[in-house]
This record gives C-alpha cells, sequence and structure tokens, in this order.
C-alpha cells in the first residue's frame, strides 16, 4: 500500500475523497494575512480561533494551517507582531476540536528536532491522529538573527532542515539510535510516546526555491505555495509531482493559499476590497515585505510592483476570490481543476466573513462535485454561537 | 518493521518484568500466553535454541516449583525432560501437552531467542529498532 493509500485508511481529512480540500491560514497571529488597517473583529487569541475553528468543522473544512513568526515585520500595523506560538497553539486547539486536522509550524533553526518530536508525537496523542508539520527555514532575517544573530544561509537552511527532519523521522520509527551529522550528534536516541496516526504526521513544506522544492518533495506529503496563474499551478503540481517520482519514488501533492472577498454582488465585493486594500492597506509593511522577496522598483515597473503589493495586502500574495458567491466558487473551481489539492482561504474578518462565503459558496462547490456535502449533525449550536458572537461586536 | 513474541505466565515475575521493559522502552511487541503456544510454534522456537528443544522447559525442578507452585507432582517430568531419558520428540510431545512446562518468558523474532528477564541483552539487542515503517512512496 502506499504511503497516500495508508492515509487515506486512516481517514486522515487531507486525504479524503473532496477534489478540492479546504483550509485557513494564519488565524494565529496578528492581521492574519491581510496588511490592513480596516476594522476587523479579528484577534490572534485563543476564544477567537476556537470560535473559527467550529465554523470550520461544521462546514467540513480540512484543515487549519497556522504561521510562525517571531516579531512583527514593521509599518503602521506591525503585521504579525502578535503571535500565538504553534505548538502550544495546535495542542490546545487539538482539545477543543474533533475533525478537523492541525498542522503546527517549527522554524527549524529554533528548536532541537528531539523536542519537536517529542511535542508532536504529545499533540498527536491530544489531537487522536490530527497533527501535521510545516517545517520552515526562516526567510526573515531580523526574527531569525533573534535566534543567535545571524540567519542561517538560504541552501545551507534546507540542508540543516534536511538532517533536523531526518531525525525527527528517526525519533518517530526507531528506538535507541546514534546519528552523527553535519549539524547533530545524537547518542542512543530515544523518544515516547510515538505518534499514534499512521503512517506519521503528515508533513508539509512551503518551499519554492530549488533548494525548497526538492526538500519538500525527498520528505513532505504536500508541497504549499502561491500560484501565479491556473496554468503555472498546473505546471507547479506537474514538476513537483514528478521531481519526487524521479529523484525519490514518492507521491506528492500541491495546497495553495487564497484571500477570499464574497458579497451579494461583485460591486459590495470590489468596494470592499477597495476599501481594505487600496484604502486602509498596510503600504508600508507591504513594501517591507515585497523588498525582502526582492520585488525592486529598479527591476520592476510601478504597475506590476503596485498590483503585487495589492495581493500582499489582499492576502499575504493568496490568488484573489473577490466577488458573488458564484464567481469565487468559480475561482475555487479552476484551483481544483488545476490539479493542486487544495486552497487555505483567508478574510479579513472571519467570523464575520465566514458564515457567509460557508452557506453561499461551499454548496455551489458541492453542486460542482469538487466537495461532498458534510453531514450536518451539532452544526446549528455552533452557528448560533457564532452568530451571537458577531451580533454582540 | 520487526515482529517481536514474547510469550508468558500471568504471575511470572520475570515475564511481567521483561513486558514492563519492553512497553516503557517503546519497543512493540505480541504478547501470547505460554498457554495457547502451537506445536508449529515449539518447533520454531526449538530451532533455535542452543539446547534444542529441552531447552524450552524449565532447567530443573526447583525452579519448575518456584513458578508453577500448585502443580508439584509435574516437578517428575522436568527432571525426566532434562535427565535425557527422553527422545526430542518425546520431549515436544510432553511440551504441547503441557505448555506450563515450557520455561518464561521466553523473547523472540524467530531469529534470536531470549529466556528469562535478560536485562544486558536487551540493551543491546534492542537498538537502531524499527517500530514502524514510515517512509513509504
Ligand atoms: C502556505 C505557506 C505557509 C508558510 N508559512 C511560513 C511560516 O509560518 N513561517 C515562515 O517563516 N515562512 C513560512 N512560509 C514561507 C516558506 O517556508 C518558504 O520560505 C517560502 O515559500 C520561500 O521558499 P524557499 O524557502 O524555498 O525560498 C510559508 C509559505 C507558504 C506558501
Amino acid at each position: 500500500m502506499s504511503r497516500f493509500d495508508i492515509f487515506r485508511e486512516a481517514g486522515n481529512p487531507m486525504f479524503n475523497e473532496n477534489k478540492l480540500k479546504m483550509g485557513i491560514f494564519a488565524p494565529n497571529l496578528s492581521n492574519s494575512c491581510t496588511m490592513t488597517l480596516a476594522e476587523s473583529s479579528f484577534e490572534p487569541n485563543f476564544e477567537t480561533n476556537v470560535k473559527i475553528a467550529k465554523l470550520l468543522e461544521d462546514a467540513g473544512y480540512e484543515c487549519i494551517v497556522p504561521a510562525a513568526r517571531w516579531r512583527g515585520f514593521g509599518g503602521p500595523t506591525n503585521l504579525h507582531g502578535r503571535c500565538m506560538e504553534t505548538f502550544t497553539w495546535s495542542a490546545a486547539m487539538a482539545a477543543v476540536t474533533e475533525k478537523i486536522y492541525l498542522f503546527c509550524t517549527s522554524h527549524v533553526p529554533t528548536m532541537h528536532p528531539i523536542v519537536a518530536a517529542k511535542m508532536i508525537s504529545t499533540i498527536d496523542d491530544i489531537s487522536q491522529g490530527r497533527i501535521g508539520l510545516n517545517t520552515v527555514v526562516g526567510w526573515f532575517p531580523k526574527e531569525m538573527e533573534m535566534f543567535g544573530g545571524t540567519k542561517m544561509e538560504h541552501d545551507k537552511g534546507y540542508k540543516y532542515s534536511t538532517e533536523w527532519l531526518e531525525i525527527v523521522l528517526r525519533l518517530w520509527s526507531e528506538q535507541y539510535f546514534d546519528h552523527k551529522g553535519e549539524f547533530f550528534e545524537i547518542k542512543d536516541g530515544f523518544s515516547e510516546p510515538k505518534p499514534v496516526q499512521n503512517p506519521r504526521p503528515v508533513l508539509i513544506s512551503a518551499g519554492t526555491s530549488p533548494a525548497g522544492r526538492n526538500y519538500a518533495a525527498r520528505f513532505t506529503d504536500f508541497n504549499f505555495g502561491y500560484i501565479e496563474s491556473i496554468e503555472q499551478a498546473s505546471e507547479w503540481t506537474k514538476t513537483v509531482r514528478k521531481l519526487a517520482w524521479e529523484e525519490y519514488h514518492r507521491e506528492i501533492n500541491t495546497f495553495t493559499s487564497s484571500f477570499v472577498v464574497c458579497r451579494p454582488t461583485e460591486k459590495e465585493a470590489k468596494e470592499y476590497y477597495d476599501y481594505y486594500v487600496r484604502e486602509q492597506g498596510d503600504w508600508e509593511v507591504a513594501k517591507i515585505i515585497t523588498d525582502m522577496f526582492g520585488m525592486h522598483a529598479s527591476s520592476h515597473s510601478k504597475e506590476y510592483l503596485s498590483m503585487a503589493q495589492e495581493r500582499f495586502i489582499g492576502g499575504f500574495n493568496g490568488w484573489p476570490l473577490v466577488g458573488t458567491p458564484e464567481q469565487v466558487a468559480e475561482g475555487l473551481i479552476k484551483i481544483a481543476n488545476s490539479g493542486v489539492s487544495g486552497t487555505l482561504v483567508t478574510f479579513v474578518d472571519y467570523l464575520k466573513e465566514m458564515p457567509y462565503f460557508n452557506e453561499n459558496v461551499l454548496p455551489l462547490l458541492e453542486q460542482a462535485g469538487i466537495r461532498n456535502p458534510v453531514a450536518k449533525n451539532n452544526s446549528i449550536t455552533h452557528k448560533k454561537e457564532a452568530e451571537s458572537l458577531i451580533g454582540s461586536r | 518493521m520487526e515482529n517481536w513474541i514474547l510469550y508468558g505466565k500471568s504471575g511470572n515475575p520475570s515475564f511481567e518484568v521483561t513486558k514492563a521493559w519492553l512497553k516503557n522502552h517503546g519497543i512493540p511487541a505480541e504478547v501470547r500466553s505460554v498457554f495457547r503456544i502451537t506445536e508449529q510454534e515449539i518447533e520454531n522456537l526449538a530451532n533455535i535454541s542452543p539446547r534444542g528443544v529441552k531447552g524450552l522447559a524449565f532447567p530443573d525442578a526447583f525452579s519448575f516449583s518456584l513458578i508453577n507452585p500448585q502443580r508439584a507432582s509435574d516437578q517428575t517430568l522436568i527432571d525426566k525432560i532434562q535427565s535425557n531419558a527422553l527422545s526430542d520428540n518425546e520431549v515436544k510431545s510432553l511440551l504441547v501437552e503441557n505448555p506450563y512446562l515450557i520455561v518464561s518468558p521466553i523473547l523472540t523474532n524467530f531469529e534470536t531467542l531470549i529466556i528469562g528477564y535478560q536485562y544486558d541483552v536487551m540493551v543491546n539487542k534492542f537498538r537502531f529498532f524499527k517500530v514502524r515503517d514510515i517512509q513509504q512512496a
């Protein structure tokens, strides 16, 4: 049986029958994925995250991917300045959710693999097999410099990550081993408990560089990434699958992230987009970030830069889904048909905007056959909880 | 992944301690009652036992009586087995019919045989031990 078959047989939501898997991204940090000063009830605290998770479970979403960030990026929003640490976040979320698959994100240079492996196994027990791991090397110099003064050079970071993850995998599957590598020495390595889920927690990585892609292909189940067009999404999926199969004889899927502004009319959707992106956008932090990604005014036209910055402000470079329920659904169906396994969706205000999206867009995805309807059991109580919360703000 | 089996009899302290050692060191082993051992299993174990099938029985009447105090009359069977009065086949038949004559615990993967609670042997044996296979395609 292949690794994916084992996940499927174990009932892992990331491998269910839905052609388009859905999750949300970054509910654990300030501003989530938007760079805006627009008003929002969103708070990166536990209470809000639990309410969001209930909405997701009721609507049948597959996963939540939090982001790991150790300091803000600057600008008036100091984007992501407040961030709930993701291992402790997922442990707590695991205890109050039932179905949704949770991820935690480790900046590998900040944590010893023995600690990480044990924390994941512990959360796997708490969640009864619903925790996955996103390994990141760290690309934001100022945050990585807090840990020892220098950010690891990019490709060295992936070498470090490779050794780090190999150790985690051994800790999950072996007892009493020795390891001596370039970065770690482990004498008589041991870890208990082991993860409960089969074959192991889902591994994801958003590597996009050649070293990052190679790492994803070698170890992970999903390569996450932003898409530039539907054609490029399709091409990316084919390329990374080919790489994983030819180099490592492994299967791999892709998964992306989108931002949603869904309103009854296109005009309302566009007006809200204009409000939070063009009027209230934190253009200062958008510039800080696009500069870090090497998008400089010297090498790009003003129009291109401003379009790129809008995508960052709108949803941290996510795929834009702005319009009526029909238009948003159409965008999602295109993603599904590109071969990408799923998308995270982000909103300015999850608790206010997601119920409308869930009620009006998800049924269209079911009609289109890319998602199965959810068995409604206790959804009514949760919906009431969410409504009363929204009403009170 | 390796399959290890621990044969034992409840109430036998060495069996209980070996079982605890395995659990607490994260080494999965299937625990089977020695009373349910099959003829084939006895043959397989005899093939890897340095003293053959006799090595699977209690080594002397006294050690047998410590674990099976309520079966005093059967001590003579142990004497018979260990005095070389019986052929290997006869010993095997005796063990099949009266599995309580089999010493326990027996920890095995049908390549290695560990009889009794042997701390140092286990510490050395269970290194680089694959608990599960997580690297499939
Ligand atoms: C969905 C998604 C989630 C990510 N989460 C984080 C994160 O939490 N922390 C982080 O420092 N980087 C995060 N990244 C950045 C990636 O780990 C990676 O560094 C980036 O995509 C560039 O690829 P490269 O490292 O191969 O150059 C994320 C990227 C994506 C697409």
